[in-house]
């Protein structure tokens, strides 16, 4: 479904001279430098897989998906999406992928969200049986009717990405890219949009997730990519990126008084952060946080408590 | 091709749909529109006045150069504004989302946006353009070329274009290209108001180069009888069709090297 091979992308980063008509004097200067953002990369993604790619910013991720999905043409070797080149031919591969950039909105500003789909519906000429039928699916599953009449701006971030997801889906494409789909968003609708990409892909969808949440990983993916520095570190089953990282979570309480210092045995290790607060890191594999909240109230009465997740910068910061 | 179309025609639509949303601004927006381009022909006009003729030109023959021109400019801020505004695209990396579509990427980059109340200076140019045409004795005096003259705004509007066109690629590998935009476009079709003939001879290869001076003088002069040859008639199309050419060699060139933005 997807090849990849021997990629590479570098960057010439022009430097811009100050002054008046700095623009056509850095223009004739053509000074600056290269940068690396992907290294030479190869995988597969076959039909119906569900792959997460993560790593933190600036590792190139973002620069792969815009290179598997024709934005930008790579410096080194080649990308083939549905047995073509996205580069070469754009147009043709476009039309079959869907593709949702959390930070950037595919919709029209100004226009309410009906209109928006409708515009979709025309550039992706979907016949109007099959408009319907779609619309109807994407209530169902996403409840779009609540904002259906109103402009994309006014919408708020959650209600926008699930219009963008689906707007995203419209014309039925194989696969789909995702980057950042849950970013921003409070847990309710971070939920609602799994969900929902869980039944798209058991529907025969090939989803490619870039993220910065690990729960979307562990939720979702039967495979993982890590890349950093513009390499691929790890390439598997989340288990496997799990034996390699460890998935500690971090459990904050806070108690009503001062408890004496006090150690849990079991191989877990408190840190005191003062006299009333306390952090334990543990492993999800191996603890739930419901066995664990049964140990720290055995301490004392707790008034507050809340769960730190790891996040990918220092996840992949242990693969080196 | 026939497809293209009627996706433009349905955007432009919704376009327009959502300018009316809000009428009374609306109207009131292209009403200063109109009024905001007549200082330019105030300029021509204080010009003229104080001098009588510009390199031989009386103010009629200038007023068809001006409304040729005005209006290719003004049909260019209506229709063009997403190439007027495009080094945002390159450097907010906004050109992305246009590469995603699978139609070709200056019609989607296009549709996006209309910029309707400029349609005030279309009617301003036009304006101009008729009554200096009138002036000049209308299709008696002028015969055929009357209606020449009245359909040259077309080969304008499209050299224009293309001239937008060519220099808005040049932001795929300069990212900022304001300067090189108002020197090269906003400057040239200004000076392309005037008869070229007035300008030092570098000035007069530079307009020939980009090419602004086929908008209006080139054919003006010579259907106002005013010298040249029948050729100048028909030279417009040619230069609009390889202007047209180069500047999609150059967007297409422009695409592959686009760098997009760091998230």
């Amino acid at each position: 479904m997807i090849t990849v091979q021997n990629l590479k992308k570098d960057f010439f980063v022009p430097e811009i001279l100050p002054g008046p008509f700095g623009t056509i004097r850095s223009l004739l200067s053509r000074k600056g430098k290269t940068v690396t953002a992907v290294d030479d990369i190869s995988f597969q993604i076959d039909q119906g897989e569900f792959v997460g790619y993560i790593g933190p910013n600036g590792a190139g991720k973002s620069t792969t998906i815009k290179m598997l999905t024709g934005i930008l043409h790579p410096t080194k070797g080649s990308v083939s999406v549905l047995g073509h080149s996205p580069q070469g031919e754009r147009r043709r591969v476009v039309g079959q992928m869907g593709v949702v950039f959390g930070q950037r909105s595919q919709l029209w500003w100004d226009l309410p969200l009906q209109e928006s789909f409708e515009l979709l519906a025309a550039m992706y000429k979907v016949p109007e049986q099959r408009y319907n039928t779609m619309l109807r699916a994407f209530d169902d599953l996403l409840q779009l009717g609540q904002f259906w009449q109103t402009p994309v701006r006014k919408l708020s971030l959650g209600q926008r990405m699930r219009g963008e997801i689906a707007a995203a889906l419209l014309h039925e494409p194989k696969i789909l890219f995702l980057d950042e789909p849950t970013i921003g968003l409070d847990v309710v609708a971070k939920q609602a949009i799994r969900e929902f990409l869980q039944e798209i892909n058991q529907q025969g969808v090939t989803v490619l997730l870039t993220t910065h949440d690990l729960r979307d990983i562990e939720r979702l993916c039967q495979r993982v990519m890590v890349i950093n520095h513009g390499k691929i570190l790890l390439d598997g089953s989340i288990e496997h990126l799990y034996s390699q990282i460890g998935a500690e979570s971090t459990l904050i309480v806070d108690f009503n008084q001062p408890i004496p210092s006090h150690s849990l045995g079991n191989g877990l290790h408190i840190v005191w952060e003062s006299n009333s607060r306390a952090a334990v890191k543990f492993d999800r594999s191996r603890y739930s946080p419901n066995d664990l909240l049964q140990l720290m109230s055995s301490l004392g009465e707790i008034r507050d408590l809340h769960i730190v997740e790891p996040d990918i910068e220092s996840a992949v910061a242990k693969l080196f | 091709m026939r497809d293209g179309l009627k996706l433009y025609r349905r955007l432009v639509a919704a376009s327009w749909r959502a300018a009316l949303q809000y009428k009374f601004s609306f109207l009131v927006s292209i009403f200063f529109n109109f009024w905001l381009s007549v200082t330019d022909l105030l300029v021509v006009l204080t010009i003229v006045y104080s001098t009588n003729t510009v390199g031989g030109w009386n103010l009629a023959q200038i007023g068809v150069i001006y409304g040729v021109v005005g209006i290719g400019k003004a049909l260019f801020r209506t229709f063009g504004s997403e190439l007027h505004m495009f080094q945002d695209y390159v450097i907010r990396g906004e050109y992305d989302g246009i590469l995603l579509r699978p139609w070709p990427s200056l019609l989607v980059l296009l549709s996006r946006r209309f910029e309707f109340f400029r349609l005030g200076g279309v009617l301003q140019a036009g304006a101009a353009l008729l009554l200096s045409l009138h002036y000049l004795g209308g299709p008696r005096v002028l015969g055929w070329k009357y209606f020449y003259l009245l359909l040259l705004p077309l080969t304008g509007t499209v050299i224009i274009f293309a001239i937008s066109v060519a220099i808005a690629a040049c932001a795929f590998w300069f990212g900022r290209i304001r300067d090189l935009q108002t020197l090269a476009f906003y400057a040239a079709n200004y000076a392309a108001s005037y008869p070229t003939s007035i300008y030092p001879g570098w000035m007069r290869t530079l307009l020939t180069l980009i090419p602004v001076t086929f908008v209006g003088y080139i054919p003006v002069k010579f259907a106002l009888g005013l010298g040249g040859s029948a050729w100048y008639l028909v030279l417009p199309w040619i230069v609009a069709a390889l202007t047209w050419v180069l500047s999609l060699l150059l967007w297409r060139a422009g695409e592959a090297a686009y760098q997009s933005s760091g998230s």
